[in-house]
């Protein structure tokens, strides 16, 4: 007989995915069902460019009986299910292929969903979603919905096709924190003994920053699913550790740790949790055992639940940490390049390794290791190292490395607006205005553009184009920013009186009077041109402006706390690498 | 019956040494041989003098032979050897003859002091040498340099065959840099040595002694190579780890060398020099902490035995130093002055540790405290109490300089240089009618004379009577004055508001100090235009080269302002962290705080090695947090706010 495979999904308001979707399985599937559940938008015209099988559904607050109902409207004798915002990855492998050899009913596919962190890594999961059209087969549970198959029958895991996740943004991530919680909530509360939905609702609250909330849920979800599939048991295992962490029940979060080894062999994200733990404890040196054999494990098993990362660059960061902790800067900075050798979009050992250097061996020193290490061709690295230089105080250097990016790399509004605040505040106003005037009107960064555009202008000695400049800002949306703006260029010209309302058009001047403040304060020119007074005189009016009130005296007052205590830290941290002392 | 010592020597030209060696074994042993291989001095007759039996051997370029020679006609039952720049010490004559008396030894080693460094800075190191032995015709030396008998003495005798002479100490002067310095006899003994080597290239102990020619000789990388391949050969010898050590330290490696000393700290766990040069060289290498910890290792070590040869004063004086230079890196002044007065008590005569002293005290701010402290100390002999006061001069204390130097004229009379110090303490104190008193007591021909006569125009450049200028002046030339002393002396020839700009003075080492010297004491009277004058007739070259010194003496003597244009000129040309630095420090009083910001990261940025820039910013930071605080409370009285945070900045 020959095999007919269906795609059978349910859709909502998808007109912006649904396209890629539907063309990633174009030869890979026999037919397409889509059902809706009340799209408002252009998703049925795209749908029927691909299929004539559309139907309506009203939606229940039941995702599973949408699912079965698109399911029960597939021919056919192989069901494939995806969401709108999935696809296919070409070349990963071939459904008919996999059809017509299949040993199982129901296969598990690769599902990869991207690690958000900007780093263009994945995290993989496997998830069932290729099985027989028929009845034993259908969606459980009103929310969170699997598949489940009442027959019990073995579910064979294929290595391909990988269905990938659509690149979700912080933004939309935030959008659907707790949407689901109120079904979620309820359906919990129907099914208390389903322990899949007890972990969801755990990890829905923990989602949403609600570790104790979500702890219960979890504790009963793992006690209770031992003899799980291990797919989502791990998952829970993981969430489970993770919360107990936050909660600082550390012991707790190590036992259950490591209990679990025995039930999952080399299952690395245990270790690597492991060694979190103890480093949390602030035992380092076994803290880098967990981690060193987290590393050494390498992938675990694919049915387990799995963060990239935890097997090399987030381990071997965690290593270089500890390192740095019992005073081995040499080992520590060839832990942080491993992981970022590992996965060069992941930044955070950048950072790390940038203030080891930083420390330890001065800023220019950095700047030069950075440079021979061709790191700063990685914008996020570069960006990253640039950031921890300008906030050290060294604009120069920050320019320097976003510089150095821009040699080969391509220049973008949030690139362009930072070169511009690092040249104005390293003594170069000129090419300041140059980056800042092509920070384009329509992004985030063009209100701070103009401000700093403006600054430019007054240590530029350019009064006339700045008090223009300030007088468009007023007129578009900033009206807070252009007002001290504008008093300060008066100031700088001519001693203008500085007193200022706690507030212009509902923005608070001291808040706007301190972030300038702060971040002039880091003004450092390249080179011996020391007489440049401006600066000290815009920093000057600033601090008038902001002991004018008792709100803007605090904030400077916190301000120098602040850069005190940060001083402080920073000394020690250096003092101490290299301390390891030999015990005589 | 009694033991008999023999004395044998070999000697060449050592007309300038013999005699101290002779007088001092006189009374030791019971025969003086001398063996000349060549002398044209005067050599042989003064050892014929003090009682010795002289023979000749022609020199022919072995040493083992000549020694050999000297053994020959000795009828004692003992043989004592020493080379003719070493002699005993007071109390070994006695000794020695103990140590011979019922001995059951075949020889014996031998405490040596040697003395390093030039005159009047002679820094005195211990090691132990072999130079007594049976006289048997068996024992005889071997090795054309660097000869040894201790092997022919082992050969012979499967007893345990040597020991230490207890209470018996030589005295070895031979490495005085003036002799040191004497590249010929480097330059012959590696000739000799290289040869031998090449003969027996399995001797590691040759190899031992090629290291210490090559070291003495400056080539330190080629010294540690010998020395490590010598260590292959005959182990971890104490002596030989910490050449290694000092090798690569005076190489400039400093991470070599402390590897190497941490290395060598495994098999001398108790051996105090290799922590101190273990600290020093974390200190070059900006690591404080441990070096901290290392120097403090060494100085809790107990007494190190003999065969150490330890150092002199890395237990002492040596590791306190520089225990007092690391606090003050972290500007932790209180803890320095402890560990610069420690090492003071241990060592008086060390100057180092004086000058810091007198630098952390203020002097000039607080007289009564700096005589308190220097009070500990009894500097008697004239020669301390001249260093003392100079440096007091230096640093502005001209009351209390003046009291040492009085007590240095008890010592040293009238026209004497103390005499010159004290006038020139009388001039800073304005008291010109005392100072002229001293100075007339200098007359042509005294070796002050010209010294006295510049301090003399000073008197009356300050007074501006240019015509007693004028004739100080010509006095000087008639005096054979040097043309730097003429050109300084020439400035006074003008008043700061007359000064001729248009010539511009070109100074050579002893000008530059001269008029250094001037400015400071110009400056000591508060006298900034005199000062500012003398140094705008340098040519802007020699300028640059001062700027950073003479921004430090104006800041020093309170002219803050100063201070600034220098340095600002300064990093005009060249940056570099200390300048930055100062004028930082400078700013923050002057309460330019955002400035003074800017400088000390610029100084850390170009040497983020040095603690005191980083800590000298956060201390910035803390006082602008508390003077905002305080600023605030008075602005707000009725603000809690203000009220709370203080209270918790007190208590924090």
């Amino acid at each position: 007989m020959k095999n007919i495979i269906t795609l059978a999904m349910i859709v909502r308001n998808e007109a912006e995915n649904l396209q890629k979707c539907l063309e990633s399985v174009s030869g890979q599937v026999d037919g397409i069902v889509i059902v809706d559940t009340g799209s408002t938008d252009d998703t049925l015209d795209v749908a029927r460019k691909y299929t004539d099988k559309i139907y309506n559904f009203i939606w229940s607050d039941d995702f599973s009986a949408a699912r079965n109902f698109a399911i029960e409207r597939a021919g056919g004798n192989w069901i494939l299910s995806l969401d709108a915002d999935e696809s296919l990855v070409a070349g990963t492998g071939d459904l008919k292929v996999l059809v017509n050899e299949a040993e199982h009913e129901a296969y598990m596919l690769p599902l990869d969903i991207p690690s958000g962190d900007g780093s263009g890594r994945y995290n993989r999961a496997l998830a069932l979603r290729l099985f027989k059209n028929q009845e034993r087969y259908r969606y459980r549970g009103k929310i969170h919905e699997a598949v489940h198959d009442s027959g019990n029958g073995l579910v064979g895991v294929a290595g391909g096709p990988v269905i990938m996740h659509k690149m979700v943004s912080p933004r939309e991530v935030n959008r659907k924190k707790g949407r689901n919680l109120t079904l979620l909530k309820k359906v919990c509360a129907e099914d208390p003994e389903d322990n899949f939905l007890q972990y969801c609702l755990g990890a829905e609250w923990m989602s949403m920053g609600k570790p104790g909330l979500a702890l219960p849920y979890l504790r009963r979800a793992y006690k209770n699913s031992a003899g799980d599939s291990s797919v989502y048991r791990t998952a829970a295992l993981i969430c489970l550790i993770d919360c107990l962490t936050v909660q600082r029940s550390l012991d707790e979060a190590m036992y259950v740790c490591q209990e679990a080894m025995d039930s999952y062999p080399g299952y690395a994200d245990l270790f690597y949790h492991c060694g979190q733990l103890y480093m949390e404890e602030k035992a380092f040196s076994p803290a880098l055992e967990w981690f060193g054999r987290a590393v050494k494990c390498g992938l675990p098993p694919a049915l387990y639940n799995h963060r990239d990362g935890t097997e090399s660059f987030l381990a071997l960061h965690g290593m270089g940490y500890c390192h740095e902790m019992i005073g081995c800067p040499d080992q520590a900075l060839k832990a942080y390049r491993q992981a970022l050798d590992c996965n060069p979009y992941y930044a955070n050992p950048a950072g790390s390794l940038f203030m080891l250097l930083y420390a330890g061996r001065g800023p220019g020193q950095a700047l030069q290791y950075f440079m021979e290490e061709g790191l700063l061709g990685n914008r996020s690295i570069a960006l990253t190292a640039a950031n921890l230089f300008f906030n050290g105080g060294y604009p120069g250097l920050a320019r320097r490395c976003l510089e150095i990016y821009l040699n080969g790399g391509e220049s973008d509004e949030k690139l362009l607006f930072n070169l511009g605040k690092y040249s104005t505040l390293s003594g170069k106003p000129g090419d300041g205005i140059n980056f800042l005037s092509q920070v384009p009107e329509e992004c985030d960064f063009y209100p701070d553009a103009q401000l700093y555009g403006t600054i430019a202008l007054l240590l530029a000695c350019r009064y006339e184009e700045a008090r223009g400049r300030a007088l468009e800002m007023w007129k578009k949306r900033d009206k807070c920013a252009a007002f001290l703006a504008l008093k300060l260029g008066r100031f700088m010209e001519k001693g203008g009186d500085l007193r200022c309302p706690g507030t212009v058009a509902g923005a608070d001047t001291a808040s706007a009077a301190m972030k300038l403040y702060g971040e002039c304060c880091l003004y450092l020119p390249d080179g011996p041109d020391y007489e440049s007074q401006r600066a000290f005189k815009l920093l000057e009016g600033l601090e008038v402006v902001l002991k004018g009130s008792s709100r803007g005296f605090l904030s400077l007052i916190e301000y120098y706390r602040g850069k005190y205590q940060q001083g402080d830290q920073l000394f020690n941290y250096k003092m101490n690498l290299g301390q390891k002392i030999r015990a005589f | 019956m009694n033991t008999k010592i023999s004395l044998c020597m070999i000697v060449k030209n050592e007309g300038r040494h013999i005699r101290r060696c002779l007088e001092s074994a006189k009374g030791a042993v019971d025969e003086i041989i001398v063996v000349d291989t060549g002398s044209t001095d005067d050599t042989v007759s003064t050892a014929l003098e003090c009682g010795a039996k002289v023979y000749h051997f022609p020199w022919n370029g072995n040493f083992s032979d000549a020694r050999n020679a000297s053994l020959e006609p000795a009828t004692g039952d003992w043989i004592l050897f020493l080379d003719a720049d070493e002699e005993l010490a007071e109390d070994s004559p006695g000794a020695l003859h103990r140590v011979v008396a019922n001995s059951s030894f075949e020889g014996y080693i031998i405490k040596i002091i040697n003395y390093l460094g030039e005159e009047g800075r002679i820094e005195p190191n211990q090691d132990v040498v072999f130079r007594l032995f049976r006289n048997r015709k068996e024992y005889r030396f071997r090795g054309a340099i660097h000869e040894q008998i201790t092997g022919a003495i082992e050969e012979h005798t499967n007893k345990p065959v040597f020991g230490l002479a207890e209470g018996v100490t030589i005295r070895h002067y031979g490495y005085m840099d003036s002799d040191i310095n004497n590249k010929d006899k480097i330059n012959r003994n590696l000739r000799i040595i290289k040869t031998e080597i090449d003969e027996h290239p399995d001797d590691h102990w040759l190899r031992y002694h090629l290291g210490v020619e090559l070291y003495r000789a400056g080539n330190y990388l080629e010294a540690a190579r010998e020395f490590s391949k010598a260590a292959e050969g005959i182990g971890a010898v104490s002596q030989l780890v910490r050449y290694i050590v000092m090798c690569y330290h005076d190489a400039g490696e400093p991470e070599k060398a402390l590897q190497e000393a941490l290395a060598g700290i495994e098999h001398f766990p108790g051996y105090a020099d290799l922590y101190y040069f273990a600290g020093r060289m974390c200190m070059k290498l900006k690591d404080y902490i441990r070096a901290r910890d290392f120097l403090l290792k060494a100085v809790s070590l107990p007494e190190q035995p003999v065969y150490y040869a330890s150092f002199y004063g890395v237990r002492g004086f040596r590791s306190y130093y520089h225990l007092g230079e690391i606090m003050e890196e972290f500007f932790n002044n209180s803890e320095a002055l402890k560990f610069y007065m420690a090492s003071l008590r241990d060592n008086p005569d060390f100057a180092p540790a004086l000058r810091k002293i007198v630098h952390l005290l203020e002097p000039r701010k607080n007289a009564e405290r700096a005589w308190e402290y220097l009070k500990q100390f009894s500097f008697c002999t004239p020669r301390a109490n001249l260093l003392v006061g100079d440096i007091l001069f230096r640093k502005g204390a001209y009351g209390i300089a003046l009291e040492y130097f009085q007590k240095a004229v008890e010592n040293q009379g009238a026209a004497s240089e103390a005499q010159l110090w004290a006038a020139a303490c009388h001039i800073q104190e304005r008291r010109y009618d005392q100072s002229l008193g001293i100075l007339d007591r200098f007359k042509p021909g005294n070796r002050l004379y010209l010294q006295a006569l510049l301090n003399k125009m000073l008197v009356f450049w300050l007074q501006d009577e240019a015509r007693q200028v004028q004739a100080l002046s010509e006095e000087m030339a008639a005096n054979g004055v040097t043309e730097e002393m003429k050109n300084v002396a020439g400035l006074f020839s003008c008043t700061p508001e007359k000064g001729n700009r248009s010539k511009r003075l070109i100074p050579g080492e002893e000008g530059r100090e001269l008029l250094l010297d001037m400015v400071k004491r110009l400056l000591g009277m508060n006298e900034t235009d005199r000062a500012v004058y003398l140094l705008h007739s340098l040519d802007p070259e020699s300028l640059s080269g001062l700027l950073l010194d003479m921004a430090r003496i104006f800041y020093d003597y309170e002219q803050g302002a100063g201070a600034i244009n220098l340095l600002r000129q300064k990093l005009a040309g060249s940056e570099d962290g200390e300048t930055h630095f100062l004028l930082a420090e400078i700013l923050r009083v002057a309460g330019h705080g955002p400035e003074a910001g800017l400088h000390y990261r610029r100084a850390w940025e170009i040497s983020p090695g040095v603690p005191r820039y980083c800590l000298r910013q956060i201390h910035l930071h803390r006082c602008r947090w508390e003077q905002l605080l305080q600023e605030a409370r008075q602005k707000y009285p009725a603000d809690n706010t203000f009220k709370n945070l203080s209270e918790e900045a007190l208590s924090g």
